[in-house]
């Protein structure tokens, strides 16, 4: 009898072998999307290129001149003044050309007094007084500037005579007249239909029964203003009073809003500074507002014709930039020291009297 | 009839010559290297920092280049266009012109590098490289008292121009490359020559196995068919010498620009001194070498899925504009500008492919075409013209097809529609400032609602659909771009906050606009150095890549919820195609060349310059004002002419003069005849010209010119003259123009008619006075030859004085022309017509036509049959009458171009066949005199390029002419413009 164990029987492979196949076949496959071995600057990501990069300059490392003057130019309203064909005309006028880089108005822009009272903080904080921009944005105030009786008014030597007397802009400056003003009468008188008549107007008895105006009129600068020989015969002339009774000029000095405006404790304080009325009484000043080139200019046909112009009249009063004046972000820049560095510099001054506000059309 | 014209004239003559006052002033600023000049008060705020920026790159490039320049660099700040510019030359003075306009990122083409420092940067190296004399340019330019400019009325100044400034005559890609690897170098790697849309443009011409041109072929054929045309110039260019860089280091690639004692004068054989090699073969050599760095960046990219798209059109579309998806009919709208045709508007279907022309753009850019957007509410498009001037703002109306202009020079691009209010925002550039502005219905003005600090720029800027959200790329004076969103209520307040969304660090986040849902943003960026597709997922802040591209894609535009209409980077330009909105999360970058020869040769990284604010403008400047013309007027170069007079050659002198800004050009000559055949009176030649702003006063005794020695026809004439002349432009928006000229001139001691050289005269004195108006809009495709498109017009009024009598003469011309559907080739009718009431029997009452008019050699108009005077076939003057009429029928063939006809230094780029019949009339009131005849005939152009710079024309002529009841007569012509 043979105890031998049997020879078990040989297990197929095969099953082995189609596992491996299996195995096989998905390695091939993974390999065929993700690649083997790893490929150099496979990264599996969004892989950033690498590119050299010294330091480069920073803000601080521009040094520019003035730019502050740049934005102001890039506003659409100033363009649109700027660009204005009569007003073009108006700045390319011999007369207009001749006040602005004559010696007297140059200088004025120049003189120290100016230059410190444009950077009171008052007077900024009056400019930019809601009730100043939309006074100054309304359609009655810019009808006004365009009458010619207006700047035929202006440009009369009696009357800019009167504006350079010591006496009146001391007066003009007095505590007494500055509340006048803003008492309301005095504008209100101002608005009579006739001034001349024997029959005065109501509000012309009240103005003068205010306490303030009779305080006012007892300073000694505005008693010697309204006897000066060159404030009457100003206001006298034709052309003043011609001015005076223009509905569109009477129409704006009883705007509420002007009234506001003249009222402001900014606009009340900008007047009483001393460095205001030194540089209203600077011999500067007043020697470029009476000097024949700008009073010239003021009369010229383009300029009037520049100021009358709908496109001109609709750009000052369009709704946009009285917004715009009444803007935190606009009232901040007038008041900011960079702005009214800006404004006080050589540089700007030079700059509005050598056309830099004038047309960029090149040569 | 008696003028006292001798008094005219001389009163004119002296009004002429008081310009001062007459014109607007120019300022300066100086230094001891610079004369920096500015026409507006306005653009004065950017001096210190242009003085700054150009005083820091020429410190370091004198060193460099061991070179400080004989004279001052005049430069000349203008605002001529909405986007920066810049050009240098040096013969006869160094002069650069800036635009202040920020630049055009438009696929990353120029890098966000701050621009005058760049500027400054690479102009400078034009100055440095071309105006650097070798001992020899030197001996030259001592001899010719200046550097001598080639003019076409001396052509021997060509020789003395190659003398006195040889590294001026070497092609574009020269100029051009070392200019743009600087740049880079000094600006810290912020440059072109480490650029993705550089490398992108050669691995799509290696994944295309598209034809990379060969060093002749580039300028002679390359960047005249290639969409990008003078652009091709920069890519190649900066591409060879960075591989020159990375094979053989920057020294010896100084060592070519450089001129030094004892270097080749050409920069050909300077090339092969310094790396011992011809320049074909080296260049041959960079393009296999250039295939392999390009497949192995492939071979990178294709590590991971490549985004499959389907193309939507046929073929690439060149340079297209921003695109807008019209869904109800299923329709795109994009710009596009490609060689062949002029620019347009193009509407194409999204599922078929077909193209349409909707309208023609006018003055339609290289790369972003114009800037468009679309009111889908009225199907109205919105898009720019004249976008390499001052922008004009247009709207066109899908359904009617009508085109409007509403706002004229409004310099604003970048347009967005709010839908919200049907409004337009922009971005205005003015002054050198961007501004972001709004332009509300009905379109008539803007009006500011941001205006940036200088430095910064805003661009590419999008509106979400409900009109609430702004977004832009905002990139910093250090070149540091971002992804922003603003609020547009905000805005208009005056708010200028805004959030950043993502930030690019020096890679511009290109063309990102909203879904119509305003959830998502999709653009473009390199960050991974190939323009791939991204999207931003607002809510949630984060940034997706949608594509993984081997070219790139760009100005992705959502069709649908998971599809993608975008644009492929091809050979031929972009391709519309369709991709789906998926997210990719594996992108490889690829190699920059620029990136591996810093790595290879560090020493460029100390080549990097300080800011300029080291250096103090105050401190440097030596003078500010105005900038006299007059009180710069200098000896510009004195040398030898050789003149014709009859047919006798003359030899003299010419002395040239101008101001550095050329606003005064002033030339004298005088030359003598020594033929004994010529009278004694007549041996002695002289002339003068004047020119300043739009006058011009010329003079000459015994007038003679170069051509005459070749003839046939001739202008040198006995006796002299004294002559006026204005030209001004009453419109000037190129491509269109209306400008009116007058002369008035008076000859005495003449034998021959001015204006005829076979006509006699028995007077010895007369006078003319003429006036035109001449008017033109032809436009032209990218790489043309001419103008292939328009009409131009012409009214001309010609009164001669003779003896107290009058002879006035009146012509007017109009042509129109039109490009056909054959690119290149144009069919034009020209007409002419012309009267005169005078004494038929008096020479000066006719008209006289006849012949080409070509010299045998020349320097006028090539293709001379086209003027109202010629007629080839007829012998010059042959046809003659008091009153006339013209046609001339014309049909010009597409141009052969030629890839490689010449070497280096001479070869042929193209050839262009015109075909023409015309016919003319006169005499028409008087049948016995009257002569009426036609012609047919053909010109053939083949135009060569010697010494890289000078292109010079060789034309063949031939037609036949018959005459009612005459023999037929023929004529051929052959010249040789020497000077475009």
């Amino acid at each position: 009898m043979d105890n031998a164990p049997a020879t078990p029987p040989k297990k197929s492979k095969r099953p082995l072998w189609i596992g491996v196949g299996v195995v096989a076949a998905c390695f091939v496959i993974y390999i065929a999307f993700h690649g083997w071995p790893p490929i150099d600057n496979a990264s599996g990501t969004i892989g950033a290129a690498n590119k050299y990069r010294a330091g480069q300059m920073s803000e601080k490392d521009v040094r520019l001149q003035n730019p502050e003057v740049q934005k102001i130019l890039q506003n659409d309203k100033i363009q649109a003044i700027i660009n204005n064909d009569g007003f073009k005309s108006a700045l390319a006028t011999p007369a207009f050309t001749a006040a602005m880089s004559s010696p007297a108005f140059t200088a004025a822009l120049a003189t120290p007094q100016l230059a410190s009272a444009l950077a009171q903080p008052g007077l900024a904080a009056a400019l930019a007084t809601p009730a100043l921009a939309a006074a100054m944005a309304s359609p009655a105030f810019t009808t006004a500037l365009a009458t010619p009786q207006l700047a035929s008014a202006l440009s009369a030597p009696a009357f800019t005579a009167a504006l350079s007397s010591p006496a009146f802009t001391a007066a003009l400056a007095s505590p007494a007249f500055t509340s006048a003003l803003s008492q309301g009468h005095l504008t209100a008188a101002l608005t009579a239909a006739n001034l001349t008549s024997p029959a005065l107007k109501a509000e012309l008895k009240a103005t003068l029964a205010s306490p303030a105006l009779q305080s006012a009129l007892k300073t000694p600068e505005l008693q010697a203003a309204l006897s000066s020989p060159a404030l009457s015969a100003a206001m006298q002339s034709p052309a003043l009073q011609s001015a005076l009774q223009a509905p569109s000029l009477q129409a704006s000095l009883k705007s509420p809003e002007l009234q506001s405006a003249l009222s402001a404790p900014a606009l009340q304080a900008a007047l009483q500074t001393p460095a205001l009325q030194s540089a209203l009484q600077a011999p500067a000043l007043q020697s470029a507002l009476s000097a024949p080139a700008l009073q010239a200019a003021l009369q010229t046909p383009a300029l009037q014709s520049a100021l009358q112009a709908p496109a001109l009249q609709a750009a000052l009063s369009a709704p946009a930039l009285q917004a715009a004046l009444q803007t935190p972000a606009l009232q901040s820049a007038l008041t900011s020291p960079e702005l009214q560095a800006a404004l006080t510099s050589a540089a700007f001054t030079s700059a509005l009297t050598s056309g830099a506000f004038g047309a960029q059309a090149p040569q | 009839m008696h003028y006292p014209l001798r008094a005219l004239l001389l009163s004119l003559l002296i009004a002429a010559l008081s310009p001062s006052g007459l014109y607007g002033q120019l300022f300066e600023r100086e230094t001891d290297n610079l004369r920096l000049v500015y026409y507006s008060k306005a653009h004065e705020y950017l001096v210190p920092h242009i003085v700054g920026c150009f005083e820091n790159a020429f410190r370091f490039e004198s060193r460099l280049f061991d070179y400080r320049p004989a004279e001052k660099v005049n430069v000349l700040l203008q605002d001529f266009g909405d986007y920066a510019s810049g050009a240098a030359n040096t013969v006869p003075f160094d002069f650069m012109s800036i635009g202040i306009a920020p630049f055009s990122y438009v696929y990353e083409t120029m890098p966000a590098e701050e621009r005058f420092n760049l500027m400054m940067m690479h102009e400078l190296v034009h100055v440095m490289t071309m105006d650097k004399p070798s001992p020899r340019d030197s001996f030259f330019r001592s001899m010719f008292l200046g550097k001598v400019a080639p003019i076409p009325e001396q052509p021997l100044s060509m020789l003395y121009a190659y003398f006195t400034g040889p590294r001026w005559y070497a092609p574009r890609w020269y100029v051009e490359s070392i200019a743009v690897f600087m740049e880079t170098w000094m600006a810290g790697g912020l440059g072109r020559a480490l650029g993705a849309y550089d490398e992108m443009v050669f691995r799509t011409m290696v994944r295309d196995s598209s034809y990379i041109f060969d060093v002749v072929g580039l300028e002679a054929e390359g960047t005249k068919v290639d969409f990008q045309v003078g652009a091709a110039s920069y890519l190649y260019g900066t591409r060879f010498i960075s591989y020159l860089a990375l094979q053989h280091g920057p020294g010896p690639l100084l060592q070519w620009f450089i001129q030094s004692p004892g270097c080749s004068a050409g920069y050909s054989a300077q090339f092969e001194e310094v790396y011992h090699a011809s320049l074909d073969d080296e260049w041959q050599r960079w393009i296999g070498w250039e295939k392999r760095w390009q497949q192995a960046n492939l071979d990178s990219l294709r590590r991971y899925p490549i985004t499959p798209y389907r193309n939507v059109t046929r073929g690439a579309m060149g340079s297209v504009s921003r695109s807008f998806l019209d869904q109800g009919a299923n329709r795109t709208y994009v710009a596009v500008n490609f060689p062949g045709q002029t620019p347009h508007i193009a509407s194409i279907d999204v599922t078929t492919g077909s193209v349409e022309n909707l309208h023609e753009v006018r003055g339609g850019a290289l790369f972003y075409v114009t800037s468009l957007t679309y009111d889908p509410a009225s199907r109205t498009l919105f898009y720019t013209a004249d976008n390499n001037h001052w922008r004009d703002l247009y709207s066109y109306e899908v359904p009617t097809g009508t085109s409007r202009l509403l706002m004229k020079d409004v310099r604003t691009g970048d347009f967005a529609f709010n839908r919200g209010d049907r409004s337009l925002w922009g971005v205005r550039h003015f002054n050198g400032i961007s501004t972001l502005v709004r332009i509300p219905y009905p379109y008539n003005e803007w009006n500011q609602v941001l205006s940036f600090d200088y430095g910064k720029d805003i661009f590419d800027i999008d509106i979400s659909p409900d009109g609430s959200q702004l977004i832009g790329a905002l990139t910093h004076v250090d070149g540091k771009q971002f992804l922003i969103r603003m609020k547009t209520s905000a805005l208009l307040a005056g708010d200028a906050s805004f959030d950043t969304l993502y930030d690019f660090v020096n890679s511009t986040p290109a063309n990102f606009v909203f879904s119509e849902d305003g959830t998502r943003l999709y653009g473009s960026s390199y960050y991974s150095g190939v323009s791939n597709i991204v999207r931003y997922d607002i809510a949630k802040r984060a940034m997706e890549w949608v594509t993984n591209g081997e070219t790139g894609f760009f100005r992705p535009l959502p069709l649908s919820r998971d599809s993608l209409l975008a644009y492929h980077f091809t050979g031929r330009g972009f391709e519309p195609v369709v991709i789906a909105d998926r997210t990719v999360t594996d992108v490889n970058p690829v190699g920059y060349l620029g990136q591996a020869v810093v790595d290879s040769f560090p020493v460029l990284k100390t080549w990097a310059l300080p800011p300029p604010s080291a250096i103090n403008a105050d401190s440097v400047t030596t003078s500010a004002g105005v900038y006299s013309p007059m009180g710069n007027i200098r000896l510009a170069s004195v040398y030898p002419i050789v003149e014709g007079y009859k047919v006798y050659p003359g030899y003299g002198l010419r002395f040239n003069f101008s101001d550095p800004l050329f606003l005064h050009r002033i030339d004298l000559s005088a030359s003598y005849t020594p033929n004994r055949s010529v009278p004694g009176d007549e041996r002695l030649h002289a002339a003068f010209n004047y020119n300043f702003w739009e006058w011009g006063l010329n003079g000459a005794w015994n007038g003679a010119d170069f051509y005459d020695i070749f003839g046939p026809t001739r202008v040198s004439r006995k006796g002299s003259s004294l002559g006026l002349n204005y030209r001004n432009y009453l419109t000037f928006e190129e491509p269109e123009s209306l400008e009116f000229s007058g002369d008035l001139a008076g000859y005495w001691g003449l034998e021959r008619l001015p204006e005829y050289q076979n006509i006699a005269v028995t007077f010895g004195r007369f006078y003319s006075f003429n006036a035109a108006v001449k008017y033109s809009l032809l436009t032209r495709s990218l790489g043309a030859v001419e103008e292939e498109n328009g009409i131009r017009w012409e009214l001309s009024s010609l009164n001669d004085e003779v003896n107290g009598v009058v002879y006035p003469r009146v012509y007017g011309s109009l042509e129109s022309g039109t490009l056909l559907p054959i690119d290149h080739s144009s069919v034009w009718l020209r007409a002419a017509a012309g009267y005169s009431p005078g004494n038929r029997a008096e020479p000066f009452s006719n008209f006289y036509f006849g012949g080409f008019g070509n010299n045998w050699v020349d320097h006028g108009v090539i293709r001379r049959y086209r003027e109202y005077y010629a007629f080839p076939g007829a012998t010059l003057n042959s046809i003659g009458g008091t009153n006339f009429g013209k046609l001339l029928l014309e049909w010009v063939l597409p141009p052969l171009r030629f890839r490689r006809a010449g070497g280096e230094s001479a070869y042929c780029t193209w050839a262009q066949l015109a075909l023409f019949s015309g016919g003319i009339a006169t005499n028409m009131d008087d049948p016995a005199l009257a002569q009426t005849v036609g012609d047919i005939g053909a010109q053939l152009d083949f135009r060569f390029v010697f010494f890289s710079a000078l292109e010079s024309t060789l034309s063949f002529g031939y037609a036949t002419a018959v005459e009612k009841r005459e023999k037929m007569t023929q004529e051929v012509m052959v010249s040789l413009k020497i000077l475009r």
